[in-house]
């Protein structure tokens, strides 16, 4: 368990140095990330369909497979598949 | 806590911090489905939830549905929303169909999705606080009026998520996520949009920022799996 003040040690680290910018974008992006895993969570989406193919070795290799999330999505057993649509998310928003 | 940020230990952008107050205080307006009261409600039951022993003993347990007790409310929001917003907030990875099934049919799948926006949203400016070192914001104060109740058309039944979504909406599933709640979604990615890619989300190199893509991504995952989130 980390405390808030060794979460600003942590930041102060991080802006000696990589810069003052990198340290504000580190905590933008981690903040952003602990809404967006909730909306995942709670609406209870499934992984999208290229990435769940390209990831299935190292989703075993790091556990993931194991969050309680994974029954959300239909994990078939197998090897990693090769998934032209994993670059479909990239697209321009509709 | 001042939407400037003027006691950071870092700079941040004056853009940034009017985002976050008018994201923020939107909070305080009403919603599709809920009062102005209510969602500022759901701000302050955010808060409750991180002191709230109940939420402490299901986090530890193997199977938190089996702790018995009652959330140590901070509002006179209904216990089912104070579970929801409780659960979201303290131990969203371990959400099941059937917990989820049981909340919508007890609020209706709008209504829930609207919560977990909503919640989603003060969760990451709490923590934005929080990594600054700074205190987070009164709740915000209430707008009055009623809800919209507008529900899209678009949305049906994709049995993809727990709660219907817009089957054409482009891109990750979790940007049509909360598509039954439009306000909801608009305030959701427009917030946390900014703060992950901008305007660069499609582009695999970015220039335009102080870290670089791998660098942000490499951060966003250790957060997700901080999080436990399968997603």
């Amino acid at each position: 368990m980390h405390h808030d003040a060794d979460v600003v040690l942590a930041l102060k680290a991080v802006a000696d140095r990589l810069g003052a910018a990198a340290a504000q974008e580190a905590a933008m992006t981690c903040s952003a990330f602990n809404g967006l895993v909730r909306v995942a969570d709670g609406i209870g989406i499934q992984l999208d369909e290229g990435t769940e193919a390209n990831t299935r070795s190292a989703r075993v290799e790091l556990g993931l497979d194991q969050f309680g999330g994974a029954t959300n999505t239909e994990v078939p057993e197998g090897p990693d598949v090769e998934a032209g649509s994993v670059m479909a998310m990239f697209a321009a928003d509709s | 806590m001042d939407w400037t940020y003027s006691e950071s230990p870092v700079a941040i952008p004056a853009e940034l911090g009017e985002l976050h107050r008018s994201t923020f205080t939107a909070l305080g307006e009403p919603g599709t489905w809920w009062t102005g009261q209510e969602r500022s409600d759901m701000v302050r039951e955010v808060r409750a939830a991180r002191e709230c022993s109940h939420c402490e003993e299901r986090s530890e347990a193997l199977v938190p549905m089996a702790v018995a007790g009652e959330h140590t409310a901070a509002t006179s929001l209904s216990a089912e929303v104070v579970e929801v917003v409780h659960r979201v907030t303290t131990d969203a990875s371990r959400i099941t169909g059937s917990w989820a099934s049981a909340r919508i049919a007890a609020l209706d799948a709008a209504p829930y999705s609207e919560i977990i926006g909503t919640v989603a949203i003060v969760n990451a400016l709490d923590v934005h606080c929080k990594a600054l070192g700074l205190a987070v914001a009164e709740a915000p104060a209430v707008v009055l009026g009623e809800p919209s109740r507008v529900l899209p058309r678009d949305v049906t039944d994709t049995e993809s998520a727990y709660v219907p979504q817009d089957p054409d909406h482009q891109n990750a599933n979790v940007r049509r996520a909360l598509t039954m709640v439009p306000q909801t979604l608009n305030a959701f990615f427009g917030l946390v949009g900014r703060m992950y890619s901008g305007a660069a989300f499609g582009d695999l190199i970015w220039n335009h920022r102080a870290l670089d893509r791998p660098q942000v991504e490499l951060l966003a995952a250790r957060t997700s799996a901080l999080n436990e989130c399968f997603y």
